[in-house]
């Protein structure tokens, strides 16, 4: 069995944010709900100043303190190692929230269902087809598209970068991509010190 | 490198200066592939004899000969000559002689780049050019020069925009990387069929030049016949602030008639034009009739007394060639889903409206044209007849490659790597214009022209403009009063190519959370010593127009310059998605003749301004639904809140 993961080249992240449109898009996520993020820092003086970008999304941890501070079963994780949130199971009780140091998990607030991406209390076919799949109030995150993954494809993200700079894929195969980049370049995760065992390693 | 803005033709100069002077040139290429060693007069034309073949210098055999002469010795680049008792040099001595007040200390007064910095990168650019290697493509030899100075409109968008163009260009000609593999390239927007070629042999052995892009220039006329006085500028597209100016100033242009009534196509001019907002209200207002097509409410449907609803890209059918870098050939989009609402498609409507006035057969003719259907007569349009977006699809898909629509349907495109014959030196055996002798040549017909018509504005145009090299002069920004003491730029990002980009919901999700897009940003250098603090509520003041906004500070910013994102830019519209934030970066600009280029219409792109700290919001911006009000909201603490 797979065990899927996600690689992050920040030399190839120029903070585009398609991949954030793309996830938008796939998971009709309504407004101001975010399944990835492209965090970015302005570093040094002028005139020797840059930017630096970093892509978040949930790290699907081996150790999921989202997953263990759960009360009703919702959050759980895959044979594959995809960690999973079940719209009918959920109560929106908000505990996964406190427990990502990540800040990884979203609350679905009624009101913006109701409200429409465009404020105007109407939802658009889009919009109509997309929400069904959630329970309002339910507290979710990213699934790493795992209706694409179950089809064989890579999650929307990934497909939608311009410059490559996410790679999905099986970390326990050695021939991923994936694999090679973390053991070629160091892959980083982030927060080791929380001690949840991400899936999602960062190399620059 | 950070640069003043407005003085990038400044610095470009200054690497050309570090290159001649140190010898850092690919000699070979100016004197075979350009026409640098053709002699110069003192009049600025070229030097011909009587058959109007122009002289160049053998300074093998020390004598003049024509340009084409086989037994030429090696053609001049530097040096002054007397040639039918006329004083002349080689068009490269005469750059050379410009290029004398062009030192890195003398350009770093202007640019406020190090003197240092610009022989470093002088020197790095001509050793990775790499001058003398080759590389064999498709069997030819051709120049390898990977290096390659480009460019876009923020650079060169100024009063003096054809000048900044060309020093931009000398940068490149100086190592001969011009559509050389690695080098600079030129673009075509469309080929339409694929052996269409862009390039043809002009006079004297020159590539012949091809100034307007969308077709012939207008024919000189007085009164003007266009209202914006394209026909009054040699090179470029269309002026459309000047339509401001002539609206203010009718008895100045000597106008004969007043537009009253205005067809829009899916473009947003009352948000895109430079000027003041409120005078171009003003002109809108003057309209008896405005009918707008578009697919989604901007500022300017607000204006319309009819509008025609389009499909939205996803509902209708399209074949186009997108603008090639290194690639060619057509892409088919085809509807994604039916039409959600009553909507047509712009084939549909245009060719409705032309039935309905009587000129459906002229219309088909300049699709014809401009699609370049007469290219295959086969594929014309008929006289009399409409045609649906899917037909006018299928049509360029057949000029391209011969394809029907259904093997578009399959294959999606027809896009293959740019063709090596097409892609590098397709001129060869021309000469490009390092000197650009047009520029005379079109000065003194068009002044010819307004004497002859007794033109009263002739004396207020700008005749300096017309320069066949480029110059040091100062682009009239830098020469307002003295209070405005800080410059001031606009600028886009990869999520918002155009503003209009933020009337999705996905994208405004994203731009109104980055900090440059939702302030105007200082260094904090510059915000300090103006006594401003990140937050402060501003007016912003140019000589010509205002905005209001809030100070933001970057390290990224220069400091001599407030920054202006476009993400700032839209008005109040009947999109509920759509947020107004406090005027428009375009109100702050000027679009008067003095900033606009006389050679190509461009206008001044940036401009001065003066920052006066408020202790409230103007009464216009106190009532909610701006920008500033959605960023002040995103920033609340909450469950599920942004990082």
């Amino acid at each position: 069995m797979a065990r899927y993961g996600m690689v992050f080249d920040l030399r190839r992240c120029i903070g585009c944010n398609a991949c954030v449109v793309g996830c938008k898009q796939e998971n009709s996520l309504p407004d101001g709900v975010f399944f990835t993020r492209t965090l970015s820092e302005e570093y040094g003086v002028f005139p020797a100043v840059n930017r630096v970008y970093i892509p978040t999304l949930c790290n699907h941890c081996e150790d999921a303190p989202c997953e263990k501070v759960c009360p009703s079963g919702a959050t759980y994780t895959r044979d594959d190692g995809i960690v999973m949130v079940d719209a009918d199971k959920c109560i929106g009780c908000g505990s996964c929230a406190v427990a990502c140091p990540y800040d990884q998990r979203t609350e679905l607030d009624k009101k913006s269902f109701e409200q429409g991406l465009y404020g105007e209390g109407e939802l658009t076919p889009f919009e109509e087809q997309g929400y069904s799949r959630y329970t309002p109030g339910m507290v979710t995150k990213c699934d790493f598209c795992s209706g694409r993954v179950d089809a064989g494809l890579d999650p929307a993200c990934v497909v939608t970068c311009p410059t490559d700079a996410r790679i999905f894929g099986d970390l326990d195969d050695p021939t991923s991509k994936a694999n090679q980049l973390i053991r070629e370049r160091g892959g980083r995760a982030p927060l080791p010190e929380k001690n949840t065992r991400p899936k999602v390693y960062y190399v620059d | 490198m950070p640069i003043r803005p407005a003085t990038d033709r400044h610095f470009a100069l200054g690497l050309c200066y570090v290159m001649v002077k140190e010898e850092l040139c690919d000699y070979r290429f100016l004197r075979k592939d350009t026409n640098a060693p053709y002699l110069v007069g003192a009049d600025g034309y070229f030097v011909r004899n009587a058959d109007d073949k122009i002289y160049v210098w053998d300074s093998a055999n020390n004598c003049a000969k024509l340009w084409d002469d086989p037994t030429i010795g090696k053609l001049a680049l530097e040096g002054t000559y007397q040639v039918d008792g006329k004083e002349c040099q080689p068009a490269f001595q005469k750059f050379t002689d410009i290029l004398e007040g062009c030192s890195p200390e003398a350009m770093e007064k202007i640019t406020t780049v190090p003197a240092d910095t610009t022989r470093r990168i002088a020197r790095e650019f001509a050793a990775a050019a790499d001058i003398g290697a080759t590389i064999e493509i498709d069997g030819r030899t051709l120049p390898l020069r990977p290096a390659g100075y480009n460019y876009y409109r923020g650079a060169q968008g100024h009063k003096h925009g054809f000048q900044t163009n060309h020093a931009f260009k000398m940068v490149n000609f100086m190592v001969g990387n011009i559509d050389a593999p690695g080098g600079l390239m030129g673009v075509t927007l469309d080929d339409q069929w694929v052996d269409k070629s862009h390039v043809e042999l002009g006079e004297n052995g020159m590539m012949k030049p091809n100034p307007h892009q969308l077709g012939p220039l207008p024919p000189f006329d007085y009164p003007p016949n266009s209202y914006d006085l394209l026909e009054y500028f040699p090179v470029g597209l269309h002026p459309p602030h000047l339509n401001l100016e002539v609206f203010l100033n009718p008895e100045k242009y000597g106008v004969e008639y007043t537009p009253d009534v205005m067809v829009i196509c899916h473009s947003n001019p009352i948000w895109a034009l430079q000027g003041p907002r409120e005078k171009w209200f003003k002109f809108m207002a003057s309209m008896r009739f405005i009918v707008v097509s578009d697919i989604i409410p901007t500022e300017t449907t607000l204006w319309a007394d009819v509008i025609l609803p389009s499909h939205d890209a996803l509902e209708s059918w399209n074949m186009t060639m997108i603008e090639p870098p290194h690639t060619e050939g057509m892409c088919m989009r085809q509807p994604a889903t039916e039409p959600l609402y009553d909507t047509r498609s712009e084939e549909d409507i245009f060719s409705e409206l032309s039935e309905r006035m009587g000129i459906l057969d002229a219309y088909n003719e300049v699709i014809n044209i401009v699609l370049g259907f007469t290219h295959k007569p086969e594929l014309m349009l008929e006289p009399g007849k409409k045609y649906t977006d899917k037909e006018i699809a299928q049509r360029r898909g057949l000029l391209w490659n011969d394809k029907d629509i259904d093997w578009y349907a399959e294959h999606g495109h027809s896009v293959t790597e740019r063709r090596a014959d097409k892609w590098y030196r397709p001129w060869e055996g021309m000469r490009l214009h390092f000197y650009i002798e047009d520029m005379v040549k079109e000065r003194d017909i068009l002044k010819a022209n307004m004497e002859a018509a007794d033109v009263p504005f002739r004396h207020d145009w700008h005749w300096d403009d017309y320069q066949p090299l480029p110059t040091t002069v100062l682009d009239p920004v830098h020469e307002e009063p003295p209070e405005y003491d800080l410059y001031s730029i606009f600028y886009k990002d990869v999520q918002m190519n155009f503003g209009e980009s933020l009337s999705n919901p996905w994208i405004k999700d994203i731009v109104y959370r980055d900090p440059v897009h939702i302030a105007l940003i200082l260094n904090p250098k510059t915000a300090e010593a103006q006594g401003l603090a990140q937050g402060d509520i501003v007016k912003v003041e140019s000589p010509y127009g205002r905005i209001y906004g809030r100070i933001g500070t970057s390290e990224g910013m220069h400091p001599d310059t407030l920054g202006v994102s476009n993400s700032l830019s839209r008005a109040t519209t009947r999109h509920s998605g759509v947020a107004h934030a406090g005027g428009h970066y375009n109100d702050l600009l000027p679009y008067d003749l003095r900033n606009t280029d006389a050679v190509t219409g461009q206008p001044e792109t940036v401009c001065k301004v003066k920052i006066t700290r408020l202790d409230d919001w103007p009464e216009v911006l106190k009532h909610g639904g701006t920008v500033y009000d959605i960023v002040d909201e995103l920033s609340q603490p909450g469950k599920g809140r942004s990082h």
